[in-house]
C-alpha cells in the first residue's frame, strides 16, 4: 500500500515543490495551506506521515502537532517540522515534548527531505517501486 | 597751642609767682604771710585749670568711646594723657576690629553651613528620586545607605537564609550579608575580592514579582581614599526593561526579516534542486522557471520595501516638507492607482473637498502613503466592487478617507495591522505583499507629519482608513485658490 503524506505550509510554492518531489518518489501526497484544514483532514483520514511548516495561519505547526499527539488514533504519526526560524527556535524542546521526529530548517533540500521521509516510514525506493 | 604748651605755661606761671614771692619777700614789700597767700592762690588757680583741662579731655575720650562714629580726638598733641589714651584707644579699636571680623567669619560660616545643608538636602532629594537603585557598603560589606529605588534589592534575614541554604555559595563574606538579594551579594563579593583586576564590575539579572519580570543591570564600584585604602563599595542598579524590550523587538525584527527572506528562497532552492536532479519534464520545468521568477520578484519587493522603510525611519532620506494643497496630492495618487482599479473593473471614486485644504507635507512621502493605501484597497477588493477616496476639513485638521468594499480584516488582526511584516492570515493568499506597506504608511503619517491614522473594518463588508493631519501652511507665501471637485 502506498504511504499517504500530508504536506502543510502557507506558502504554495513550498507545498507544490514537496508534493512534486514526493509524488515522483511514488508516494501519495496531499497539500494544505494552514494547520486547521490539515487537522480536519487528519481526523477524517489519518496519514502515514505529516510534514508541516511552523508558522501558519489559523493553526501553526506546534498547535497542529499538539493536537495530533493528544488524539489516540494519530499520536504515533511521524511528523517533520519545517521552519524558517534559526537559533531562536528550540528544536530539542519540541522534539521531546511533542515527539517531533525531524526538524528541517528552510531553505531545505527536497532530496534530503525525501530521505528523511523514507527513513521515518522505514521504506526504500525499491519498496515504493 | 599744643597740649604740652598748656602745662608748661602752668609751670612757668607757678615759677613766676614763686620768683615774685621771693622778690617781694626779699625787698620786704610784703610780709611772708601775704607772699604765701599769693603763692597759694596762684597754685590753686593753676591746679584748678589743670584739673579742668584733664576733665575736658576725659569727657572727650569718653564721648569717643561711647560713640566711635565721632571724630577721633588728637590725644597725642592736645592731651596730657594723650599717649596712654591713644594706646588704650588703639587696643580697644583693634579688639573691635577683631570682634567685627569674628562676627563676619561667624556669618560666613553660618552661610556656608546653610549652603551645605541645602546642597545636602538637594543631593538627598536627588538620590531619593533617582530611578537608579543606589546601595553603599562599608569596607566590612555592611549596608551603609540605600535609596528608595533600591527597595526591590533588599531582603529580610528569613528570605536570605532560605536563599542561601546552599553552603556551596561561599564566595566571600558578602554572601553572608543578610540585607541584599543574592545577585547583588555575588556582585559585591566579586568586586571586592577581585579589586586588583578591575575597579568596577557589572551584572545583569531579572526579578519576578506579581507575575511580571523586570530586568536590571548592576554596576559595582570600589571606593578608595587618598591613601588607596578601600572605603567600601557602591552598587548602582538600573532598570533595563526598555532596553531589553528594544533588544527583543530588534531580535524579532531580524527573525521576521530572516523568515520573510527564507520563504521565497526555500521555494527557489527546492525548484532548482528538482530541475538539477531532472525530476520534471519539459512542461513542468517551464512552470518551475515561472514560479522561480515570481519568487525572485517577491524577494526584490521585500528588499526594496525594507530599504525604503529603513531609509525613512533612520532619516537617511531627507524630509522636505512644503506647503501644498492636499487635493492636488490626492489627485496625483488617484491617477497612479486608476489603471489598476480599471483592470479589476473596480469603481474608483474620488470625492475631494470643495474647500482649499492647505497642508505642510513632504509631497513624495505623503503621496507614497496614499498610494500604498489605495493600492491595498484595490488589491484586497474583489472585481466589480468599489474603492472611494475622500477628503474633508474637520476642525483644524484635514481628513483623508480611503474606503473599500473588499474582503475586510478580522477584528483580531486590527491591533497588529501596522506592525512590520504583519499580514492578515485570512487574506494572505489573496495578493502579493511584504507586510511592510502599512508600517511605512503609519510611520509617514504619525512620525513625519504629526498626524494620526485609524482603521475600521468588517469581514466581507470592507475596510476604511482615516488619516488626519494638521491643516495649514507654514511658509510665508500665500497661494489661494479653490479646488474643484473631481470624480474619477
Amino acid at each position: 500500500m502506498v504511504p499517504l503524506i500530508y504536506v502543510c505550509d502557507d506558502d504554495s510554492h513550498i507545498v507544490r515543490a514537496i508534493c512534486m518531489k514526493l509524488k515522483k518518489a511514488g508516494l501519495e501526497v496531499e497539500g494544505f495551506r494552514d494547520g486547521f484544514s490539515c487537522w480536519e483532514k487528519v481526523q477524517q483520514q489519518a496519514p502515514d506521515m505529516i510534514i508541516t511548516d511552523l508558522q501558519m495561519p489559523c493553526m501553526n505547526g506546534i498547535e497542529l502537532c499538539g493536537k495530533i499527539r493528544n488524539f489516540p488514533n494519530t499520536q504515533t504519526i511521524p511528523v517533520t517540522l519545517l521552519t524558517g526560524k534559526g537559533f531562536e527556535f528550540d528544536h530539542d524542546e519540541y522534539m521531546q515534548t511533542l515527539k517531533i521526529n525531524n526538524v528541517m530548517v528552510k531553505p531545505f533540500s527536497p532530496k534530503k527531505l525525501l530521505i528523511q521521509v523514507q527513513e521515518s516510514l522505514n521504506i526504500t525506493n525499491d519498496v515504493i517501486a | 597751642m599744643n597740649s604740652y604748651g598748656k602745662y608748661w605755661l602752668l609751670v612757668l606761671l607757678l615759677l613766676v609767682v614763686s620768683c615774685a614771692d621771693n622778690l617781694l619777700i626779699t625787698n620786704q614789700l610784703v610780709s611772708p604771710a601775704v607772699a604765701f597767700v599769693i603763692s597759694l592762690i596762684a597754685s590753686l588757680a593753676g591746679w584748678f585749670w589743670l584739673v579742668k583741662t584733664i576733665e575736658k579731655d576725659r569727657n572727650q575720650i569718653a564721648s569717643y568711646l561711647r560713640n566711635p562714629g565721632l571724630k577721633r580726638p588728637g590725644f597725642q598733641r592736645r592731651n596730657f594723657f594723650g599717649n596712654v589714651f591713644a594706646e588704650a584707644i588703639q587696643k580697644i579699636e583693634d579688639s573691635g576690629s577683631e570682634l567685627v571680623s569674628t562676627k563676619q567669619v561667624k556669618t560666613m560660616l553660618k552661610a556656608r553651613l546653610n549652603t551645605s545643608l541645602k546642597k545636602e538636602l538637594l543631593m538627598e532629594s536627588v538620590i531619593k528620586n533617582l530611578d537608579y537603585g543606589i546601595l553603599i557598603f562599608d569596607a566590612q560589606h555592611e549596608l551603609e545607605f540605600s535609596n528608595p529605588a533600591a527597595g526591590p534589592f533588599l531582603m529580610d534575614e528569613a528570605s536570605h537564609n532560605q536563599n542561601y541554604s546552599d553552603s556551596s555559595l561561599s564566595l566571600s563574606k558578602a554572601l553572608t550579608n543578610n540585607s541584599i538579594i543574592p545577585e547583588l551579594a555575588k556582585l559585591l563579593a566579586k568586586t571586592f575580592e577581585r579589586r586588583d583586576a578591575t575597579l568596577r564590575r557589572r551584572a545583569e539579572f531579572d526579578l519576578t514579582s506579581n507575575d511580571s519580570t523586570n530586568y536590571y543591570r548592576a554596576v559595582a564600584t570600589n571606593l578608595w581614599d587618598e591613601n588607596l585604602s578601600i572605603l567600601g563599595t557602591m552598587i548602582v542598579v538600573e532598570n533595563i526593561g526598555e532596553e531589553q524590550n528594544e533588544k527583543t523587538k530588534h531580535a524579532e525584527f531580524v527573525s521576521s526579516v530572516a523568515h520573510e527572506l527564507k520563504t521565497p528562497m526555500s521555494g527557489i532552492k527546492a525548484y532548482v534542486e528538482m530541475l538539477l536532479d531532472g525530476d520534471c519534464d519539459e512542461q513542468e520545468a517551464q512552470e518551475l522557471y515561472g514560479f522561480m521568477n515570481d519568487q525572485i520578484d517577491r524577494l526584490t519587493r521585500l528588499v526594496n520595501s525594507m530599504l525604503n522603510l529603513a531609509r525613512i525611519e533612520s532619516g537617511v532620506i531627507e524630509i522636505k516638507r512644503h506647503d501644498y494643497e492636499l487635493n492636488d496630492i490626492l489627485k496625483t495618487a488617484a491617477d497612479v492607482i486608476s489603471p489598476n482599479a480599471a483592470e479589476k473593473e473596480i469603481s474608483f471614486i474620488t470625492e475631494l473637498s470643495d474647500l482649499y485644504l492647505p497642508v505642510h507635507v513632504d509631497n513624495d512621502m505623503f503621496g507614497q502613503a496614499i498610494i500604498n493605501l489605495l493600492s491595498n484597497a484595490v488589491k484586497y477588493t474583489p472585481n466589480g466592487h468599489e474603492v472611494r477616496l475622500r477628503s474633508r476639513m474637520e476642525d483644524a485638521s484635514a481628513v483623508i478617507e480611503i474606503r473599500d468594499t473588499g474582503m475586510g480584516i478580522p477584528e483580531k488582526s486590527l491591533p497588529h495591522i501596522f506592525e512590520r511584516f504583519y499580514r492578515v492570515p485570512e487574506n494572505n493568499g489573496s495578493a502579493a505583499g511584504t507586510g511592510l506597506g502599512l508600517a511605512l504608511v503609519h510611520f509617514i503619517v504619525t512620525n513625519v507629519h504629526n498626524g494620526s491614522i485609524s482603521i475600521q473594518s468588517k469581514v466581507n463588508e470592507g475596510t476604511c482608513f482615516n488619516i488626519t493631519i494638521p491643516l495649514g501652511h507654514q511658509e510665508k507665501k500665500k497661494v489661494r485658490r479653490v479646488a474643484s471637485p473631481a470624480i474619477v
